[in-house]
């Protein structure tokens, strides 16, 4: 039990110093944390292996929030919350936005222990249907994500073409991202730049350059201050809010924790279009209140609690994507003898690791304990980044953070070859910055291969591109 | 419907078929047959989804306004707009033929919109300019214009918003909407207009035999995306691909694309406006049951529920058969249970929020209330 509670509070740490780091994506984190084990393998004992991994990954999805709302650092899963807690940064109100956002992730870990029965009974029957269907399932998340992404451009222009071209700015800027995202997932997964064990070696580079690259460029070239920002003894927030989000935080993290390559920027589009609720009760037109107007146009209050829901609900899908995709390897049943877990942790763990029964209970515990510690370094480190970003000069801040990520790269994640994929990376993941379309547009990198290759599709597609 | 319910619609209404089931299941991917076959679902995904990706993102940019009305950020103008809407009434009605008017977003920053509403008299329209809106819609409390924020203009022609000149296809409709929700309500003064984020809206001016002008909202919508014909016109590449490519049940590919685009239809039929449903043979757009509003979000719910729900107990069903227990016990358990509760639940939440909107009235909220957590 010692060793549980010591690996513990170790990958806590290790995943809070990490997580400061802004722009990282979890694949990241977890490349971190194999290159840990790698190096450290002999010193860490079997039954502390999980218990490390786990809370690391507790930490990222608390304190990760930090990076994201005080420094703009988006990752792929600010979809699911950098609307909102961007606005109420700039309103002053950044420290509602981490907590609010932590407290939808704790939520989302004592989700993940309440849903416990549900993840012995009834789960394991829905994890078996669908995995022999699973190509589909990614198929058709694809064909519905990309085709979902409505014009963002009024469509102004005195010939269709000009109004076409000014509707589908942000389309085409979707598509284009989308298919060399795809391209480039295709190119890696037939010519890898790192052998299977190393496989995270693969990751590194394409994900550096696609998420933590790219919001580097944004920052520099916007003009981000953080403003003044609001002190206070609450948050605010209701609990109505907390059982608002469940049904987006609980659909959103089942799905992101069952299809594989489906991340919480993606499952967050779903889980809105599932679940929104907003139209329950509309605007509505009363008499007037302000001389010199027609109508009273009355926004209901379900309007503004949207933006607190998205926030919480964004925190649950963090915790049940990083942490219950991980949880389900777990979960031994007769018809899942060897767990259902999925996600690149438990891929890249299954070789060295064997869930054995009894561990679920240990790792609920861990994800509690983990959370709690996560939770009191959230606030102490909301404070800390509230009194030290007004100070810092983000722009020298990012330069160090640059300097690092590439020494990462060239040192751990292959050298000049990485850096190189980096930047080509970086070139596709700038284009939803600059064109304000989704930027999960670049898991395509993962979902379009995955989906080809499950699908018995993957030779004929890599032939066809000249691969083989 | 919403375009997530009509796409998860379209896809279990594909797994009904339970040939379409077993072609596309992973068990049969070694051979090149199975490879071939086993994304099938994706196309009523595709079809399912496609009037409406037809009309957002291709129909609208075809349909030009004759009469352009995009308000300057800086110095907006309610009484030029409320003008050019008047222009509008009056060509219809001088010259005969429609006029369509476009009404383009007013756009203030990255997130932030200058929201502004159209009110509708028989003899007159009004524009009135509101706060800023953030994307999310939500007002910001305080950045209302301090003045000009109100233009009147009379109209020559009287307005209306529900045409009298309808043919055989909407009085059929008509009669059967009549048979399952009896008589229309008395028709009441029209509801106003509200503008604010991404994309704008466009009206259609006819003027009628009464002398009225009849003014038509997105004219461009649910028009020839949306016709029975039109879903087998372009079911027929699909068709035709199978065949070429000598794949076995080449009719089937066809098929469960014909069936996502009848589905969106068929569902869309259940709200206000309908679809032009044998466009081109019979071009009008006709009206709809009005059972529900497509943006409802319960009749949205449930139905993509249950679509879940059928779509894993017909592919346990026609591949791997796993689930231990009987349909009626499935169907309890997961359905009626839940959806109850569920209906249940969002009922007294609607009348909370009533409610509370009630007293809300009398106070307006700004997101910034006493709701707190210590």
């Amino acid at each position: 039990m010692s060793t549980v509670l010591i690996y513990t509070l170790i990958g806590t740490l290790a995943g809070t110093i990490l997580c400061m780091i802004p722009s990282l994506h979890i694949y990241n984190v977890m490349g971190f944390a194999l290159l840990l084990y790698f190096n450290f393998k002999d010193l860490i004992p079997f039954e502390g292996m999980a218990p490390l991994f786990m809370s690391m990954m507790v930490a990222f999805a608390f304190i990760n929030t930090i990076p994201m709302t005080f420094l703009a650092a988006a990752d792929e899963s600010a979809g699911a919350t950098i609307l909102p807690t961007l606005d109420m940064v700039m309103a002053g109100r950044g420290r509602d936005a981490a907590i609010l956002t932590g407290m939808g992730v704790f939520f989302g870990g004592v989700l993940l222990v309440i849903l416990s029965p549900f993840f012995y009974v009834v789960f394991p029957y829905v994890y078996k249907i669908i995995r022999t269907h699973l190509h589909w399932v990614i198929g058709l998340v694809i064909v519905f994500y990309v085709m979902s992404e409505w014009p963002k451009g009024a469509g102004r222009g005195d010939t269709t073409w000009k109004r076409f071209r000014d509707g589908w700015r942000n389309l085409g800027a979707g598509i284009l991202t989308f298919t060399l995202s795809a391209i480039a997932g295709i190119i890696l997964l037939t010519k890898p730049l790192a052998p299977a064990d190393r496989s995270f070696q693969n990751i590194m580079p394409i994900f550096l350059g696609f998420f933590a690259f790219p919001s580097i460029i944004q920052m520099y070239l916007s003009e981000f201050k953080l403003p003044i920002q609001h002190k206070s003894r609450f948050v605010n927030a209701g609990w109505s809010d907390f059982s608002a989000s469940l049904p987006a935080g609980l659909a959103g993290g089942l799905m992101a924790m069952t299809v594989p390559a489906v991340t919480i920027g993606i499952a967050a589009v779903f889980a809105s279009h599932f679940t929104n609720h907003r139209a329950i009760q509309t605007t509505s037109y009363q008499p007037p209140k302000v001389p010199g107007t027609a109508v009273h146009l009355h926004t209901p209050e379900i309007y503004w609690q949207q933006e607190r829901v998205f926030v919480i609900a964004g925190g649950i899908m963090k915790m049940m994507y990083y942490i219950g995709a991980f949880l389900l390897m777990f979960v031994l049943t007769d018809i899942t003898p060897s767990g259902m877990g999925r996600g690149g942790l438990n891929v890249l763990l299954k070789p060295i690791f064997t869930p054995e029964s009894g561990d679920y209970a240990i790792m609920c515990g861990v994800i509690l304990f983990s959370s709690s510690l996560s939770m009191l370094a959230l606030f102490g480190l909301t404070e800390v980044m509230i009194w030290l970003v007004p100070k810092l000069n983000v722009k020298i801040l990012y330069a160090f953070i640059t300097v690092l990520l590439f020494g990462i790269l060239f040192f751990m994640g292959g050298g000049w070859m990485a850096i190189a994929v980096s930047l080509v990376t970086t070139c596709i993941g700038s284009i939803p910055v600059f064109f304000t379309c989704r930027r999960s547009h670049c898991m395509a990198v993962l979902l379009v291969p995955i989906m080809l290759s499950s699908s018995g599709n993957m030779d004929a597609i890599a032939r066809f591109l000249g691969l083989l | 419907m919403k375009g997530f319910t009509h796409f998860m619609s379209g896809v279990a209404a594909a797994t009904c078929v339970p040939e379409i089931v077993r072609m596309s299941t992973a068990s049969r991917l070694d051979t090149v047959e199975g490879a071939a076959s086993s994304l099938i679902i994706l196309l009523p995904g595709i079809f399912g989804i496609l009037p409406d990706t037809m009309d957002f993102k291709l129909g609208q940019f075809f349909s030009p306004g004759d009469v352009i009305v995009d308000p300057d950020p800086i110095n907006t103008d309610p009484q030029k707009m409320a003008e050019s809407f008047a222009e509008a009434v009056r060509r219809t009605g001088e010259t005969g033929k429609p006029c369509k008017i476009q009404f383009y977003p007013i756009q203030l920053g990255g997130n932030l919109w200058r929201q502004y509403s159209l009110i509708f008299d028989e003899w007159e329209v009004k524009v009135q300019i509101n706060e800023i809106v953030k994307t999310s819609q939500t007002p910001i409390p305080g950045t209302a214009l301090k003045k000009n924020r109100l233009g009147v203009a009379k109209l020559p022609f009287p307005l209306k918003a529900r045409t009298n000149e309808i043919d055989w296809m909407n009085s059929s409709i008509r009669k059967l909407r009549h048979l399952l929700k009896g008589p229309d309500a008395p028709p009441g003064p029209v509801k106003p207009s509200t503008l604010d984020i991404l994309s704008g809206t466009q009206f259609e001016m006819k003027l009628e035999n009464d002398g009225k002008i009849f003014f038509n909202w997105l004219p461009w919508h649910r028009t020839w995306s949306h016709s029975y014909v039109l879903g087998i016109l372009l079911s027929l590449p699909v068709f035709l691909i199978a065949f070429l490519s000598g794949l076995y049940n080449w009719w089937i590919y066809g098929l469960a694309a014909i069936l996502g685009f009848t589905v969106h239809i068929t569902e869309d039929m259940t709200g206000h406006i309908g679809g032009s449903l044998l466009w081109p043979i019979h071009k009008t757009r006709s009206e709809g049951f009005e059972m529900f509003k497509a943006s409802d979000p319960r009749t949205n719910f449930s139905i993509n529920y249950t679509a879940i729900l059928l779509i894993l107990w017909n592919v346990d069903m026609y591949s791997i058969q796993i689930i231990p227990i009987p349909w009626w016990q499935y169907w309890t358990t997961f359905w009626l249970v839940p959806l109850g509760i569920y209906f249940w639940f969002v009922g007294k939440k609607k009348q909370e929020l009533r409610l509370q909107d009630k007293m809300e009235q009398q106070e307006e909220p700004d997101g910034t209330g006493d709701l707190v957590v210590d």
